[in-house]
């Protein structure tokens, strides 16, 4: 039959024991949750890469619900070189008709 | 040593039509193209020619109508500038035309009337089916087209290419200032005045270059008339039914094609202020005037010269 001595200590033993196993618990909870946290990150922005209708801060083109984003080369077309500055009065007059 | 050019007009789509051949001898030829060319498009898509194939296409509104397959190609550049400026080029402006008193050739217009009843916007360009393969197209009852805004660029850009296969000159085409270029060019390029009207003498220092493609320029200066005391204009706002809102006066455009400059001109008249922002996103040279005179430039738009 253990002595009350002996029984006190063998309480503090399991109360230290429980600590430590709760203690372990909770990191290995946050652990988890933060893996989880960072895998549907990751999915979400693969998903509106795909998707219309979202920008990065470096996106520069036409957005995607304007028809020129969409129609690629049978969007308006800029010439190959803007015109320059004229030296005479003109072959023709270009205006309103 | 290349001689200069030459140069011969005519009267064409209700406006003067001017052809340069780079080369002098090939002018004749160059002209007989531009002639037939134009031609074609307005027995196809003149709104005012009781035998136009567009006016056959009105009488048969709401059945598929086999046309001429100019007029479907003509159509189809229509859609596309609706497409591309979300509506505000569209051929659907027909009846919306005829209600602000632009309902005969302009030479005919009176120019004073009494005021427009009620104006609506325009049923828009969704409502036009297209069948090019069976060169048939079909429109809903009571749709009237337009395509003012599109077929004289369209003749030109034609009109252009057919006088260099024709001739292997150098050619620009001016219809009513919507000018397209092809084949050689001048040294330097073909050099083009800019006014309001391109009827009238090119404003001072106000001249541009271009060595290929094509230049338009859109303005509220010109087709004006009066009803009811109040100022008219021919470049309709779709989604109003009524002339645009004045924030330019004049727009002029350089793109790859005449049609494409066209197109960014009128769209740009039609939009207002936000229109200098979308030609310079797009990288479209223009040169825009305000009512009052001031100029706003995008895409490598050259500063005038010195007058």
């Amino acid at each position: 039959m253990p002595t009350p001595r002996a029984r006190d200590a063998g309480l503090r033993r399991i109360t230290s024991i429980t600590g430590w196993v709760a203690a372990a618990a909770v990191s290995a909870a946050a652990l988890i949750s933060f893996g989880v946290a960072r895998a549907s990150s990751t999915a979400s922005k693969a998903t509106t890469g795909t998707g219309t209708g979202v920008t990065d801060p470096g996106f520069t083109g036409v957005e995607p619900d304007d028809p020129l984003g969409t129609s690629g080369s049978t969007g308006l077309q800029p010439p190959a070189n803007p015109p320059t500055q004229g030296i005479g009065s003109g072959q023709v007059v270009s205006g309103g008709s | 040593m290349m001689r200069p050019s030459a140069s011969g007009s005519f009267r064409a789509l209700g406006t003067s039509a001017k052809v340069v051949a780079l080369d002098p001898e090939a002018l004749p030829d160059a002209i007989a193209a531009v002639r037939h060319e134009v031609a074609e498009i307005d027995r196809a898509c003149s709104r005012f020619r009781p035998d136009s194939e567009l006016a056959r296409l009105h009488a048969g509104a709401g059945e598929w109508i086999e046309v001429d397959p100019v007029l479907v190609e003509a159509i189809d550049v229509a859609l596309r500038a609706a497409i591309l400026t979300d509506g505000d080029v569209d051929p659907t402006v027909g009846e919306a035309l005829l209600l602000v008193g632009y309902d005969r050739d302009f030479a005919g217009l009176d120019p004073d009337g009494p005021p427009v009843g009620a104006l609506r916007a325009a049923p828009g360009w969704r409502t036009i089916e297209v069948d090019p393969a069976g060169s048939r197209v079909r429109i809903p009852r009571g749709v009237r087209l337009d395509l003012g805004a599109t077929a004289k660029a369209f003749a030109a850009d034609r009109s252009a290419r057919a006088a260099v296969d024709n001739t292997g000159s150098g050619v620009l085409v001016s219809l009513g200032g919507d000018i397209a270029v092809a084949g050689p060019r001048p040294r330097g390029g073909w050099e083009i005045g800019l006014a309001d009207s391109h009827a009238a003498a090119a404003e001072p220092g106000h001249t541009v270059q271009i060595d290929a493609g094509g230049l338009a320029t859109s303005s509220t200066t010109v087709r004006r008339w009066l009803r009811g005391g109040r100022q008219l204009h021919h470049v309709v706002d779709p989604a109003t039914g009524r002339p645009a809102n004045e924030v330019w006066r004049t727009v002029s455009v350089a793109a790859a094609t005449c049609v494409d400059a066209n197109v960014a001109a009128t769209a740009a008249i039609v939009r207002g202020e936000p229109a200098a922002l979308w030609l310079q996103r797009l990288g479209m040279p223009a040169r825009l005037v305000r009512t009052d005179g001031s100029i706003v430039r995008t895409g490598g738009w050259p500063l005038e010269a010195a007058a």
